[in-house]
């Protein structure tokens, strides 16, 4: 049965272009961190749950050779690897350990070090993304040249990604300038945040849509100042079951958590119609949000939720799924952000971290969701610390091509009350 | 990592009571490429990935030599496992690598590798799936009269290559341990009617012997020699012929719980271990054994 | 309980799967060994906590997980602790730390390699390297061995080529 869970350490490196660690280094980093934010020894993580990219950055199963570097060895070790949502279930599976009943504290860890590899932007490993990514392309009628150019200008994942824009603004009527605005806000969110890679102080939409290079189009709708990069880093949390988390300040207790996949939402075998043809639909995200709401006790995500770190690569995803988290109502996303209630200090922040947009090393982005809205309950978010008490908080993360979706529902109350 | 360790994680997901019935699945096309060269990419690319002549063959045949050398283990002795394990899996209908009548000679006399390291002593690239359902106790004798239960459960993982006591599973040692304390097992040669193992190797399961505490460290040369682990003999290890007669990897760890799970609810078919009701099932994962996991398991009878 | 089923084999399709090209980045201390290996000579790094003693460097001791940042030297001979013996290579088919070892003369074609694990003296880890000047059957675990160093170290790790036996006194009798 169910056993109360907080996360009780947060640990990250400075995400970006890190060509002075290497990845046994970096991955060490953020543990170590992660260990000394919970005041914590070694000795006293029961057991480690890692995860990366399968592939990425040239390395197959890091955790293997640099286990040493971050106390694996005598520990029990799972290695998860689910796609874009790798720290999201790198983290749920921590959580799963500790409320199992089986360990008491256990280190959760995502990482990634992207610019080992010598293709320019994405790794390799991109490239059976942009295959996925093409198929799913070619059953909606795109031609194989245009899905190249875009997979190939800016990384795969940017392929499926501009046809879910372009599907969302036609179902719900917003335009590129919201599209604009989202991602001023996550570059300037960033820039308060001291672990982000692109940070651009108190930048405004304007910045981005008329800037020589950043407000080119590289796929209609997205520019290049749209994309997100491809950052190196690591994030770790530790969660730890009640009786250690009463020793920290104010944790942030676990209240529920949902993983849902929409394999029809993928390529289909041979396009033989089954697919979803709308990938800006994500019902499995709605799926996922419903169950975990349901476990933290949350009736009303539109009041009661306040502040959400959404997984959103490209600005519309953070509109979509917004929506797809009951956060605001179908289509009416793009309204909120408009009258500022989504900024760091509106009503109800989302990514004040300044969220993937601004910071994605693919396995750590996800498990930083979850950090992130950790340190916002537990007040220790620093510069990008949102000015609200914050109660209730939803982490998210998305994988694969638009499939894996994973929720998590952090609070400053345990789940279970005694 | 292999399929056994997602088993674990379905078992978080149960034990949470956030999920009743979990659904596993493991599956390798070993054919469709070569492992051991995609092995290499497992090891540290700064160093032993560098000098270019390691892989996981290599790396075990050195592993067999260290112990060979410190226990005094022969050559006949690794080949013995070969021929206990090939010839249980002559009559396994699932196994990959089935050879009747399997002898010394013909293990002995088999293509060299990695020296010792030969073709009938190291475990075949086979394509296969495997897929287990769990759930929770409630919902277990709502779908069946037959549940086999997991008592006990240990993982552990080893230091990397460089830094690790090669002559001994220390990880293995650890994570059995831990299985055998959470199901209550005080003498586990005594108590488990049958174990089922990953041996990628023919010396591997002398090491696992060790590990388990089926005998002392550095005897496992000498059980096997007693044939105590032989299908008809005290106690049978790999009657399903292990992973030297069916390897794929991901996969080769969940047909060990799978096999296990047969033993005890008696269908293991012309393999079955008489009146077993209390089995060990091992998976492997990362050169010479680096991380391993453990589960008891019993039936209801 | 599977059928023997006669199964028809189906097509086959080809492919290649091109991993990419990488650029792994390398920790500061990677630096200082080559540069020592520049000048002949080896380094480990001392943990205070239990005493292990890491060749090549490490920042972290895996047994304690603390930070080390002792270095000590480490001497250029020391033991052998596990070997096994290649098949046989012939040119073209491997190369060890970038270099072909028929073309370099090290192996006649058709001959074996021997890998071995080396404990040099005052380290604990197992080194990974060949062994150079030896006959396969002269190969033994407990062998003393010598490095090999490159006439000419250009701060690289094939600086080291490997291992050569060093010769036992042999008493007469």
């Amino acid at each position: 049965m169910w056993r109360n869970v907080a996360v009780i350490g947060v640990g990250q490196t400075k995400h970006g272009r890190r060509r002075d660690v290497n990845v046994a280094e970096m991955i060490s980093e953020a543990a170590w961190r992660a260990i000394e934010d919970a005041e914590l020894a070694p000795e006293d993580i029961d057991a480690i749950a890692i995860g990366n990219m399968q592939g990425f950055g040239g390395v197959c199963q890091a955790e293997l050779w640099s286990g040493d570097m971050f106390g694996a060895p005598g520990k029990p070790l799972l290695r998860i690897a689910t796609g874009g949502t790798t720290g999201g279930s790198v983290a749920q599976c921590a959580i799963y350990q500790v409320a199992s009943g089986l360990f008491d504290v256990v280190l959760a860890i995502g990482f990634e070090k992207h610019s080992d590899s010598k293709e320019p932007g994405a790794t390799m490993g991109l490239a059976h993304v942009g295959l996925a990514n093409l198929f799913h392309l070619l059953e909606c009628g795109v031609d194989m040249r245009t899905s190249f150019a875009w997979g190939g200008g800016v990384g795969a994942a940017a392929g499926v990604s501009a046809y879910q824009a372009a599907n969302y603004m036609h179902r719900s009527g917003c335009g590129v300038e919201h599209l604009d605005m989202v991602a001023a806000k996550s570059r300037s969110n960033a820039a308060k945040n001291e672990y982000a890679h692109l940070q651009w102080p108190n930048c405004t939409p304007d910045d981005i849509a008329n800037h020589p290079r950043y407000g080119k189009f590289a796929a209609y709708p997205l520019r290049f100042g749209h994309i997100c990069p491809a950052s190196d880093g690591a994030s770790a949390i530790i969660v730890a079951s009640e009786e250690f988390a009463r020793s920290a300040e104010r944790p942030a207790w676990v209240r529920g958590l949902a993983a849902c996949a929409d394999e029809e939402n993928q390529m289909a075998e041979n396009a033989q119609g089954v697919a979803v043809v709308d990938s800006s639909e994500q019902i499995q995200c709605k799926v996922a949000a419903l169950k975990a709401y349901r476990m933290a006790g949350i009736k009303n995500p539109k009041k009661e939720i306040d502040v959400a770190e959404i997984y959103q690569p490209f600005p519309h995803q953070e509109l979509i799924y917004s929506e797809r988290l009951l956060l605001f109502d179908d289509g009416k996303a793009w309204i909120a952000l408009e009258e500022g209630e989504t900024q760091i200090d509106g009503r109800l922040p989302i990514d004040p971290s300044g969220g993937v947009l601004s910071t994605n090393a693919i396995g750590s982005s996800a498990m930083q969701r979850v950090a992130e809205c950790a340190l916002q309950i537990m007040g220790k978010a620093g510069e990008h610390q949102v000015p609200k008490d914050v109660k209730n908080a939803v982490a998210h993360g998305w994988g694969g091509s638009t499939n894996f979706t994973v929720v998590t529902v952090l609070g400053d109350t345990p789940r279970l009350r005694r | 990592m292999d399929g056994a360790f997602a088993v674990f994680y379905g078992i978080l997901k149960i034990l949470s009571g956030t999920h009743d019935i979990a659904l596993i699945v493991a599956n390798t096309q070993g054919s469709t490429f070569n492992p051991h060269q995609v092995s290499v990419y497992t090891l540290d690319p700064l160093f032993d990935r560098q000098v270019g002549v390691i892989n996981d063959v290599a790396a075990a045949a050195i592993q067999a030599k260290m112990y060979m050398n410190k226990y005094d283990v022969s050559e006949e002795e690794l080949a013995a496992v070969s021929v206990k394990n090939l010839s249980n899996a002559a009559k396994n209908p699932y196994a990959h690598r089935r050879i009747p009548g399997i002898t010394l000679e013909e293990v002995l006399e088999s293509k060299l590798y990695y020296d010792p390291v030969r073709e009938l002593t190291m475990s075949p690239i086979s394509d296969g799936a495997c897929a287990v359902v769990l759930a929770s106790e409630k919902k277990a004798w709502e779908l069946t009269d037959n549940p086999v239960w997991i008592e006990g459960i240990g993982s552990s993982q080893d230091s990397y290559l460089r830094d690790r006591n090669l002559t001994k599973l220390e990880g293995l040692e650890a994570a059995a341990k831990r299985a055998y304390r959470m199901a209550g097992i005080r003498e586990p040669f005594a108590e488990l009617d049958v174990a089922e193992v990953s041996e990628r190797y023919a010396h591997e399961e002398l090491m696992i012997y060790e590990a388990l505490g089926f005998c002392e460290e550095g005897r496992g040369g000498a059980l096997m020699d007693s044939c105590a682990t032989y299908l008809d003999d005290q106690l049978p290890v790999n009657p399903s012929g292990g992973a030297l007669s069916a390897d794929p990897i991901t996969a080769t760890g969940l047909i060990r719980i799978v096999e296990a799970v047969m033993q005890v609810r008696g269908e293991a078919n012309r393999n079955q271990v008489s009146g077993a009701q209390l089995a060990l099932a091992h998976g492997q994962t990362g050169i010479c054994a680096q991380s391993n996991i453990v589960y008891i398991l019993r039936g209801e009878a | 309980m599977a059928k023997e089923e006669k199964r028809k084999e189906t097509l086959t399709v080809e492919g290649d799967w091109p991993i990419g090209s990488y650029v792994y980045k390398a920790p500061p201390l990677y630096k200082e060994l080559l540069a020592c290996y520049k000048e002949k000579k080896l380094i480990g790094s001392l943990c205070t906590g239990c005493g292990m003693v890491y060749v090549p460097l490490r920042n972290i001791c895996g047994r304690c997980w603390r930070k080390i940042d002792t270095r000590v030297g480490v001497s250029d001979i020391g033991t052998v602790t596990g070997f096994t013996i290649s098949p046989e290579i012939r040119k073209g088919e491997v190369k060890v730390m970038g270099i072909d070892p028929v073309e370099a003369g090290w192996l006649e074609e058709g001959e074996r390699l021997i890998m071995v694990y080396v404990k040099f003296d005052g380290a604990n880890s197992n080194y990974t390297t060949i062994l150079m000047n030896a006959k396969p059957e002269e190969v033994h675990i407990g062998m003393r061995v010598r490095a090999v160093w490159k006439d000419e170290p250009e701060g690289k790790l094939s600086d080291l080529q490997g291992v050569e036996p060093v010769k036992q006194l042999q008493h007469t009798t």
